[in-house]
């Protein structure tokens, strides 16, 4: 199993976003003007300001009051709807969880002290369940309100009466969004609440164990030495069909190289606590009942300064504990060395890991080694976990809410649908296609259906000529777009927090909070103007 | 129809109801087992239908309420439910999420437990394939103990499955036994690494594969024996892993890898030999096998333990004699019976275990440095399989036992050239089998380097 969060870059991501948003606005707003002037001349020009003045005028004067009047209207309207008997499902789920969850519960049969983690994770299986549930039961509730309230209002005219007051569109817009989400946010709290303390009645001996904590890890930058001793991109491949892991050959110059900032001594002892989950890789069978050896050396990175830590046996797929506390590291004379005083610099910290046994291979990626600092509570993560799902919530709703300003419930829902699946379960397609180039090897719409037709595999030529030309001209407008259509489509996978808490980690605010949040906010905006002008200049008829 | 009142039509259907409710209830009544106070009630027609023709769910086993309540839940989707599951379990798999691999095939097992491959699969794999992407040996351990209670699960809920009775025997028989870890997975099958199966604070056995504390050979031995019956119950699903000939011989094969196993261990008994004798020429060697070819004009059942005379006293003509001659003669070489009569004959008897422990004692002290009790221990334990040879020379055509007095030789002559300033002397024991071995005295070699390289030298 792997977990690997990646940072997040705001100040790029922001960048990004605002020459994207510009863009996009001034491609529509300049559009909109001229279709205005087209159709209808001079007066089009002040019809078009005039407009684009009111929807200003409507978000400037939004009465706080008259928001949550609406606001209440709805969350009426959707506790009428039933919204809140997923409660009662997720109650049966917890009722008979038990019959289906796996019950292994092995422990650990590492007999050696210092070593944690368990074998057969349970907390993983038990939290994922918890967190899979409240998602698969609050999401498509809180989805099928969003995209059918304003159509539904607008069917029986319920929507009519409350124009008719001194109400502006945009303030029913936010008081539909504001309503469902104060009604999905109460039931997600209920369900989170529910969810925990089942969680920890059913991770009792997890917890007795001290293993029901979210650990907080300091990830550094990666990297190899190759057998020659100089820096590479990767390590061996050893054949593994992932190829998450590179691998490192034994007793050679070969290093994986850890780069950590920010580096703390932990609690009162300065010791600091690195947590390894390496694997291994036997070219030959040796000694089975010994284990590869892995020793750990730190290096100051100005000085160049080294000591090594004493060689361990790796143990696979559980996490071993490696605490470097005072008296534990030896330089090549054999003398102590302090790591906080000696070793690390301004925060900053080099680790290398080797492996002694000869013929044999360790493989690691980023996140197999890193140092733990102060452990958060489980609680906190579980509860950041739960936020991931609101995220989602939030998303899913203002997707609804928006699409069915302009459109009628069904359309709505299958618009927001293909942009839930587009964002969640496509998005690594979309990203391949583009980013990993697979359009460029594999051609473009036309280009593949003329490869089809023709039998042809995409390893041979096309014939040259002016109809080549024409094909690949606009698959390249093509590849354009879909290049640009990537980056509408939300990034759901920032919302799906649970894998940390699941795999025993607190969910960061930089990799994981502030994406989701950034995301959230990026969209909303939009939305509230797609939103405003929709519902302000559409006809409130159902056809 | 219209002519009727809101309440006459209403009283109309309730009589309606009633009326069905009778063959309803005739044909579906379920059945009932005997409780406190009551009789065990047979059920409506289907019901008795269905335990007359072993139809129902209780017939193939336990039943898995969760199992069932999965299945209804699927609203018949549980046909894409497997499919998708199944995926995941390769990628989990290809990702080495193991907690996911056991907790997906736990639900795999839930919406398809009565089909054998998948028990089958699932055990295998996690036995063999997952066990081995591990590195600590009793990690490994742990997760062929695994692939076996997968397979005693499915025992359980598939209890006319004969194939599953034999996988739980050859998980515990030759995973353990054979594989490279076999030295630590059969002290661990007596003596568990997990502390919670600890017994007065001494490592004990799991209880779920091994209550009584045997060696793994002996538990596999059970198992072979219960899917031999199952192999004979007449609704039981027929194995299709081995030609009968050799599905039979597994009980009496598990004596002999547990007395080879316990040889290579440095335990020389006679006793499993002896059980294994009598197994192979009494029970298996008795058994009547059909033979199954194409073109056959008649059934021919053979026994395996016949002799000449024997055929010829129950053959009714010549050419049903000459059909049992050859097919029983077919049967004995596909089950290599000769051999494995002659070896536990041979190894039954204490002079046999003698000349293994001799050679077995005199390998460890050429380990040790004793070269002179090597030296006298190897020459002794030659001399006594030298006389074995002599009323067993199929012993000289047996590689194991070749190679056995091969590896002796070089321990004694190793341990000879260190003691004595002397060329080696004209005779020796098994002097002949020396010189006729000489094309693969290097083999030989190498694998005496391998047991002692280094060690003594």
């Amino acid at each position: 199993m792997y977990f690997d969060p990646q940072p997040f870059n705001f100040s790029d991501s922001l960048q990004f976003w605002g020459m994207n948003f510009g863009a996009v606005l001034a491609l529509v707003f300049g559009t909109a003007f001229l279709l205005s002037v087209i159709l209808n001349g001079g007066k089009g020009v002040a019809y078009f300001f005039r407009e684009v003045w009111g929807g200003i005028d409507d978000l400037i004067h939004i009465s706080p009051r008259r928001v949550w009047a609406l606001t209440r209207l709805t969350m009426k309207e959707s506790i009428r709807r039933k919204t809140l008997m997923v409660i009662v499902v997720f109650g049966i789920c917890f009722l008979f969880a038990g019959w289906f969850l796996s019950s292994s519960r092995d422990p650990s049969v590492a007999a050696s002290a210092g070593e944690g983690g368990t074998q057969i994770d349970v907390m993983n299986v038990y939290v994922s369940f918890v967190l899979t549930a409240i998602s698969y039961l609050i999401l498509p509730a809180v989805f099928i309100l969003a995209c059918w309230t304003i159509p539904d209002d607008i069917k029986i005219r319920s929507m009519h009466t409350v124009v008719t007051k001194p109400v502006r569109r945009v303030e029913v817009y936010i008081g539909r969004i504001l309503g469902i989400t104060l009604v999905g946010t109460g039931v997600v709290v209920l369900m989170g609440l529910v969810g925990y303390f089942w969680l920890a009645r059913s991770l009792q001996p997890e917890a007795a164990a001290g293993k029901l904590v979210a650990r907080v890890p300091l990830y550094g930058t990666f990297g190899f030495l190759g057998t020659d001793g100089k820096p590479a991109d990767k390590g061996v491949n050893t054949g593994d069909i992932w190829e998450y892991r590179s691998y490192i050959e034994g007793n050679t110059r070969s290093r994986a190289v850890w780069n950590f900032e920010n580096v703390v001594p932990r609690g009162s002892t300065k010791a600091l606590r690195l947590e390894s989950n390496i694997q291994v890789f036997r070219t030959l069978k040796g000694d089975v009942g010994q284990g590869v050896l892995c020793q750990l050396s730190f290096i100051n990175p100005k000085t160049d300064a080294r000591a090594s830590y004493r060689p361990f046996p790796i143990k696979e797929f559980r996490t071993q504990i490696i605490e470097i506390g005072p008296g534990d590291l030896f330089n090549d004379q054999n003398e102590p060395v302090d790591l906080f005083a000696d070793l690390v610099d301004k925060g900053n910290l080099r680790v290398e890991a080797a492996c002694l046994s000869r013929q044999q291979y360790l493989g690691m990626a980023r996140p197999d080694l890193f140092i733990r600092n102060q452990d958060a509570r489980f609680e906190a993560g579980f509860a950041k976990a739960v936020f991931g799902i609101w995220e989602m919530m939030f998303m899913l709703i203002i997707t609804g809410v928006t699409a069915s300003c302009f459109v009628k419930g069904p359309v709505a829902t299958l618009l927001s649908l293909t942009i839930v699946i587009i964002g969640q379960a496509a998005r690594s397609f979309l990203i391949d296609l583009v980013d990993n180039d697979q359009l460029k090897t594999l051609g473009g719409p036309l280009e593949s259906s003329y490869r089809i037709v023709m039998h042809m595999n995409p390893a041979e030529e096309l014939p040259a000529g002016i109809w080549t030309t024409i094909t690949l001209g606009i698959d390249s407008v093509f590849k354009q777009g879909v290049t640009s259509v990537r980056y509408i489509f939300p990034n759901f996978e920032y919302f799906d927090l649970a894998p940390y808490i699941a795999n025993g980690y607190d969910v960061p605010w930089d990799s994981a909070l502030l994406p989701g949040i950034a995301t959230i906010v990026a969209y909303l905006i939009p939305c509230i103007i797609i939103g405003l002008l929709s519902l302000k200049l559409r006809e409130l008829e159902a056809k | 129809m219209n002519r009727l009142t809101s309440q006459q039509r209403k009283l109309a259907y309730l009589a309606c109801i009633v009326v069905l409710l009778v063959p309803v209830i005739i044909l579906g009544r379920p059945s009932a087992p005997a409780s406190r106070g009551a009789k065990a009630d047979a059920g409506g027609v289907l019901a008795t239908l269905r335990t007359e023709h072993d139809l129902g769910e209780q017939s193939f086993g336990n039943v898995d309420p969760s199992s069932a309540t999965m299945n209804l839940i699927l609203l018949g989707l549980r046909g894409p439910a497997a499919n998708l599951l199944w995926i995941d379990l390769e990628r989990a798999k290809d990702t080495k999420n193991w907690a996911r691999c056991l907790s997906l095939t736990n639900s795999i097992i839930l919406l398809q437990p009565h089909f054998q491959k998948v028990w089958a699969f699932n055990g295998w794999n996690l036995a063999y394939n997952i066990s081995v992407e591990w590195d600590d040996v009793r990690d490994r351990y742990l997760w062929v103990k695994e692939g076996a209670k997968f397979f005693k699960k499915g025992t359980v809920r598939n209890d006319r499955f004969t194939e599953l009775f034999w996988y739980t025997g050859d998980t515990i028989g030759k995973k353990i036994g054979r594989s490279d870890e076999w030295e630590y997975f059969r002290q661990f099958f007596l003596r568990d690494p997990d502390p919670k199966y600890n017994v007065n604070n001494e490592a004990g056995p799991d209880p779920e594969l091994n209550p009584d504390r045997l060696d793994n050979y002996a538990v596999a031995k059970e198992w072979y024996i219960k899917a031999r019956e199952k192999h004979k119950a007449p609704k039981s699903v027929k194995q299709h892993i081995l030609d009968e000939s050799l599905f039979l011989s597994y009980p009496a094969r598990a004596e002999f890898d547990m007395a080879i196993a316990q040889q290579k261990e440095g335990i020389f008994s006679k006793d499993p030999w002896e059980r294994g004798f009598t197994e192979w020429t009494q029970v298996y060697g008795q058994e009547q096998i059909l033979v199954k070819a194409t073109g056959l004009e008649r059934q021919i059942f053979i026994q395996l333990e016949s002799t000449l005379e024997d055929i010829k006293r129950r053959a009714t003509s010549e050419e049903e004699q000459k059909e049992l001659i050859e097919w029983t003669d077919r049967y004995q070489k596909i089950a290599n019976y000769p051999y494995w009569r002659m070896r536990a004959l041979a190894e039954a008897e204490s002079e046999t275990a003698e000349a293994h422990k001799d050679l077995y004692d005199a390998g460890q002290a050429y380990i040790a440095g004793d070269t002179p009790k090597s030296e006298e221990l190897a020459f002794q334990g030659l001399t006594r399989f030298e006389k074995l040879t002599e009323r067993y020379p199929n012993l000289l055509t047996d590689e194991t036992s070749i190679e056995e007095m091969m590896i002796g030789q070089f321990v004694w002559r190793e341990s000879y050239r260190q003691n004595n300033a002397e060329d080696f002397p004209e005779t020796y024991p098994l002097r002949n089998l020396w010189i006729e071995q000489q094309p693969r005295v290097q083999d030989y070699e190498k694998e005496f380097i391998r047991r002692y390289a280094g060690l003594n030298r």
